[in-house]
């Protein structure tokens, strides 16, 4: 893989990203299914989230760029968990914003 | 449950500062020696509480990817709370799952618990701020950012180590969340877990915390693990390109015992943590319970001593906790209870007793040993029973030696066992005999008896009571024999001999357990001019028929000895076998025994020697000493099997110079041979 194409590539995908990420639930058949996935979708896979329901079907989660969702639920069932962008905004008010130490 | 929030970077370590001036000599600030690229210094602590010296440490590793915080909170907690019962004198509580007082100062007073909870604080910082990541913040190649836990030096090239057909792009695009760096320990972040492990050699566990999926796994993380084929290892080029496939021809070596000893700490680690309020988390091998792993912390951290051998192993453990990187704060405080209630637990694991039997002089215990074998100074036979043992074998630097085993009597043996761990432990040993024999197989062993061991001191040793061993039987090989200790405790456990299905197996089986021991050490006594005779067997494991090489080192013999060995011919019969300074008869009357003359300097070798499996033939080393032998001297003769260069086993003969007045040891002829006893 060279740096070129690397570059031109991140730049088309990212042009999506502008829009956000979804944070999904996805339903695979195998475990085997993951490479594609991330072959063909702009995506950010979570493999300690994998679930084995049974031996053959498999949970996992993943942050996708919005532009992909419709086409990724054409061939898997997708389950949306949240918006990454405002999860993380929301989640900044969860952090101490003085030091508690300090104080002591 | 109070509305806690999570803990900022600046926190993080103002809470190890505080820790350490508030508790001096119990908590020490440990400086990291690499800034971030945003300048920023990161701290771990050691808690060591007490005087042991020697004591196992555990590193508990928070932090490494940024938007994970509740790792940083989990080991803060921890750090809080240990010290804070330590002080106290109490137990710790984490909802359902309490840890006594007694069991808090076992911790503390034996373990160097190693917290580092922020390796990755610029990308933490960044993501606090209101935005997901995952990486550092170091700019490269136009993207911002290498995955910390894909920048280890365990298999970073993934593309090259592991089969084409498994996908690894992400690793090598800088703008991917798993970047994996432009090469391994290119960060200031990994190089500092590194600097850790470098640094205290002590660490002998290692758990690195991250969220999420509710999951505590263990190496290995590439493959599947396996404990048959020792040659299917990570540094083995032969097997690059297909590594990664499960249910194919490769998987990933680890001894049994070592898989053993981490599903244990495994679901010990589970347990604690379903006690605290019912959630359980699954278990298993980080290959069968994310995937495939290139370039991360806990496989290289176990990958370290078989790099190279002399640092120390260290068994390595994931946690992914939760099921949402940044779940409310009110969630968080539940699942900061799980995960320490499951790091505390590992640290009990720890600070546990290691009971051992040397193998030789030089053993300290450290597993898998890689000195002499078969040499043990701990098995003791006494012809008499010993006034006070505690005194008489109480020297442990020197190996008192053994009486020659008088056949037909009562003989009374003695045990030294020691432990390596930082609290007391009794032991319960196994005492058995074998003929004398190259590689001694649990299947040559015959039970003796077994003797209990109280209260072995933390870091000591304790000789055992006279164990008699009634009207000794002849072995087979005259008055020479092998003998055998094996040590278990409730903790420790007595090593598996089931295992063994084949010659390798024996040699893991030996090289990988503290808690056994062999003295394949005999003794005879030869007038200068005189011919010594020592009969002993050699062992053809289960399985497939292997070729043995047999090493006959005389070279320690005065110059001018002589060395035969009486075997059986159908044994070199076959084509590929080699004697290397072995010199065969001139061709006779064909006779089922030869006598092989060794060549100049007394030292030869048999090579591709086949011993059909499960037999064990006998044969016969005779030496001469030279008019000129020093008699009161003691002169060694080493015979040697191995497995290509794999030593199986060693029988060390000390042939002892008498005068010439005193007749020697008479040496019966047998003439049954074990060539057809199956064992
Ligand atoms: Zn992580």
């Amino acid at each position: 893989m060279n740096g070129i194409s690397n570059s031109i590539k991140n730049k088309t995908v990212k042009s999506k990203d502008n829009n956000g990420r979804w944070w999904v639930r996805i339903h695979l058949a195998s475990i085997q299914e993951i490479p594609q996935l991330q072959k063909k979708y702009k995506i950010e896979i979570f493999p300690p989230s994998f679930r084995r329901i049974d031996k053959k079907n498999v949970l996992v989660d993943a942050y996708i760029s919005k532009g992909v969702l419709d086409d990724m639920k054409s061939k898997y069932t997708v389950r949306i968990l949240g918006d990454v962008e405002k999860l993380a905004k929301q989640a900044s008010t969860y952090v101490s914003k003085v030091n508690r130490y300090k104080k002591k | 449950m109070p509305f806690e929030p999570y803990l900022n970077v600046e926190e993080i370590e103002s809470a190890m500062e505080t820790a350490a001036i508030n508790n001096p000599g119990l908590c020490q600030l440990i400086t990291l020696p690499n800034l971030t690229y945003e300048g920023r210094t990161t701290h771990a602590v050691r808690i060591s509480g007490g005087t042991l010296a020697d004591r196992t440490g555990v590193l508990l590793l928070g932090g490494v990817h940024a938007r994970e915080w509740g790792s940083s909170d989990i080991l803060i907690a921890f750090m809080e709370n240990i010290i804070e019962a330590y002080n106290n004198g109490t137990g710790l509580s984490y909802q359902g799952k309490t840890y006594s007082s007694a069991e808090v100062q076992q911790i503390v007073e034996n373990v160097d618990i190693f917290i580092f909870p922020d390796a990755n604080p610029d990308g933490k910082a960044f993501s606090q701020g209101g935005t997901d990541w995952r990486k550092n913040r170091r700019p490269l190649n136009g993207e911002i950012g290498v995955d910390v836990n894909r920048n280890y030096d365990f298999l970073w090239d993934a593309n090259v180590y592991f089969d084409p057909s498994l996908y690894f792009g992400y690793l090598y695009t800088p703008s991917s969340g798993t970047y994996h760096g432009p090469s391994p320990f290119s960060e200031a972040e990994s190089q500092n877990i590194k600097w850790l492990i470098d640094t205290y050699p002590n660490i002998a566990f290692f758990v690195d915390i991250h969220s999420y999926g509710q999951k505590i796994m263990y190496v290995w993380g590439n493959d599947e693990n396996q404990s048959t084929y020792s040659e299917h290892n990570f540094s083995n080029s032969a097997f690059n390109g297909q590594r990664g496939v499960p249910g194919d021809v490769y998987s990933e070596f680890i001894f049994d015992t070592d898989a053993q000893k981490i599903v244990n700490a495994a679901n010990r680690m589970n347990n604690a943590l379903f006690s605290v309020r019912g959630k359980s988390y699954s278990t298993g091998q980080i290959f069968h319970q994310v995937g495939v792993s290139a370039g991360a912390s806990a496989s290289y951290v176990f990958s370290r001593h078989f790099s190279n051998s002399s640092q120390r192993k260290v068994f390595a453990f994931g946690i992914e906790w939760g099921q949402a990187f940044q779940p409310p704060p009110v969630e968080m405080t539940n699942i900061i209870d799980d995960i320490d209630a499951a790091l505390t637990e590992m640290c009990l694991c720890a600070s546990e007793p290691n009971i051992f039997i040397r193998d030789s002089l030089g053993d300290t215990g450290k597993e898998p040993s890689t000195g002499s074998i078969s040499a043990s100074p701990d098995i003791i036979v006494r012809k008499l029973p010993v006034a006070s043992p505690e005194v008489d074998l109480g020297d442990i630097t020197v190996d008192p030696g053994s009486d020659k085993v008088e056949i037909g009597n009562d003989n009374y043996l003695y045990v030294r066992v020691h432990n390596q761990g930082g609290m007391p432990s009794d032991a319960a040993v196994r005492l058995y005999y074998a003929p004398l024999t190259t590689s001694c197989s649990p299947a040559l062993w015959h039970f003796i008896d077994e003797v209990d061991i109280t209260n072995i001191p933390a870091e000591g040793y304790k000789v055992s009571g006279a164990v008699t061993w009634p009207h000794v039987p002849d072995p087979g090989t005259s008055h020479h024999f092998c003998l055998i200790a094996v040590c278990g405790s409730t903790v420790d456990s007595f090593p598996d001999t089931t295992m063994i299905d084949s010659a390798s197996d024996f040699i893991q089986f030996m090289r990988n357990s503290n808690n056994i021991a062999y003295r394949n050490v005999t003794f005879e006594d030869v007038l200068p001019d005189g011919w010594a005779e020592i009969p002993f067997v050699v062992t053809g494991f289960p399985g497939k028929r292997e070729r043995y090489n047999l090493v006959l080192d005389g070279s320690k013999l005065p110059e001018d000895s002589r060395v035969e060995l009486k075997t059986e011919r159908r044994i070199l019969k076959t084509k590929d076998t080699k004697l290397e300074n072995i010199k065969t008869p001139a061709p006779r009357e064909k006779t089922k025994e030869i006598f092989l003359k060794i060549g100049k300097g007394n030292l030869g070798t048999i090579r591709n020697l086949r011993i059909a499996p499960r037999t064990t033939p006998q044969l016969v080393i005779r030496i001469h000493l030279p008019k000129n032998a020093k008699p009161a001297k003691e002169y060694p003769f080493l015979i040697v099997q191995q497995l290509g260069r794999k030593t199986l086993g060693q029988i060390t003969v000390l042939l002892r110079c008498v005068t010439g007045k005193k007749k020697p040891h008479h040496v019966k002829r047998r003439t049954v041979s074990l060539s057809k006893k199956k064992t």
